[in-house]
């Protein structure tokens, strides 16, 4: 790993498996990274298989933000979902149309300082850029990190919110 | 990779009953925040089942005890058969609660150098092992201590919050 990237200690991973709006968790993750200053949402990998037990989809979902000239912050969700069926469920007395299925989440984050790659040039632009990381910056780059871990764990959060689990902060 | 002591190794709390998944997840959320714990979810897994809702959760917390000591918590929550109940208690309150089947892990862990500044060499890494056993070692046993002690505190809060809720269906 390159010294001017930190990735994600330990990416947080939601396993679901049962019944589900699809629409209103793909809408629920770009309104968060939109809202978190997220821009330009791309979809790098979009599978659709379609099975005997149901659908298989795998969505991939990356953004990134730039903080100032020197860090940048990207994220990156990971969507796999299979034997998904169209079920209506009801709920308060209403009849919902949902998915049902298996879901796996995995989000992941990096910050890259120096991303624009001022300090790539040779050895020495290296050495000055691990210098100025431990020496300048120092405490800093943590704070830096921690920002991309919050998001993250805010993100987990919400997907498990959207989803309907027992437990969400 | 930093230098791990299992201080209490999968102490395990089992509870078989009413009470509520939410409740339950937001007091070991509080206590974390109190104790000055931050806290990590790397895996949350939850499944409809006819029997019941299947729950699993991972948390990881830490918190710093000196720049080259921390404890890291370790929590495993395993929740089967759970279902939504309504009981009523002694004043006719009626409350929404579930019922099912808990196993809690719960391993208390004194990890050293958890920066990882002694590893960049062999010699470094001898040089701590040495650092460990001889010099900090009467620290050590300090922090073993408050391992100990924020790990039996978590422990007693779970067990004393499953017990303590007593209602008549």
């Amino acid at each position: 790993m390159a010294d001017n990237e930190i990735p994600l200690d330990k990416p947080p991973v939601v396993r679901y498996y049962g019944p589900f709006h699809l629409r209103k968790l793909i809408d629920a993750i770009r309104g968060f990274l939109l809202g978190e200053g997220f821009d330009d949402i791309q979809e790098p990998s979009y599978k659709h298989k379609v099975g005997g037990e149901g659908t298989d989809l795998e969505i991939k979902l990356k953004t990134d933000r730039k903080l100032n000239a020197y860090v940048k912050y990207e994220m990156e969700i990971e969507m796999r979902i299979s034997d998904m069926k169209d079920v209506e469920v009801a709920r308060d007395g209403e009849k919902l149309k949902m998915q049902h299925g298996r879901v796996q989440i995995t989000v992941n984050g990096k910050t890259y300082l120096d991303f624009q790659k001022h300090f790539e040039g040779n050895n020495f632009l290296k050495s000055l850029r691990t210098f100025y990381h431990k020496m300048i910056l120092g405490a800093k780059v943590y704070e830096y990190a921690d920002y991309i871990e919050t998001r993250a764990m805010r993100l987990q959060d919400l997907i498990k919110r959207t989803l309907g689990t027992e437990t969400h902060g | 990779m930093a230098e791990q002591e299992f201080v209490l190794d999968k102490e395990r709390i089992e509870y078989d009953g009413i009470f509520s998944v939410a409740g339950l997840y937001r007091l070991i959320d509080e206590w974390m925040l109190d104790k000055g714990y931050s806290r990590k979810e790397p895996m949350h897994t939850e499944a409809v089942k006819p029997e019941g809702k299947f729950v699993e959760i991972q948390l990881d917390s830490s918190k710093g005890l000196s720049d080259y000591a921390s404890s890291l918590l370790k929590i495993r929550l395993q929740l089967t058969g759970i279902k939504d109940v309504v009981v009523e208690s002694g004043e006719g309150v009626k409350q929404r609660l579930n019922q099912g089947k808990v196993i809690i892990t719960l391993s208390g862990i004194l990890e050293t150098d958890y920066e990882g500044k002694w590893e960049g060499k062999p010699a470094f890494l001898f040089l701590r092992t040495l650092y460990d056993k001889y010099i900090y070692k009467p620290m050590t046993g300090g922090f073993q201590g408050v391992v100990r002690t924020d790990a039996d505190h978590l422990k007693n809060a779970i067990a004393g919050y499953l017990n303590l809720h007593r209602y008549t269906t």
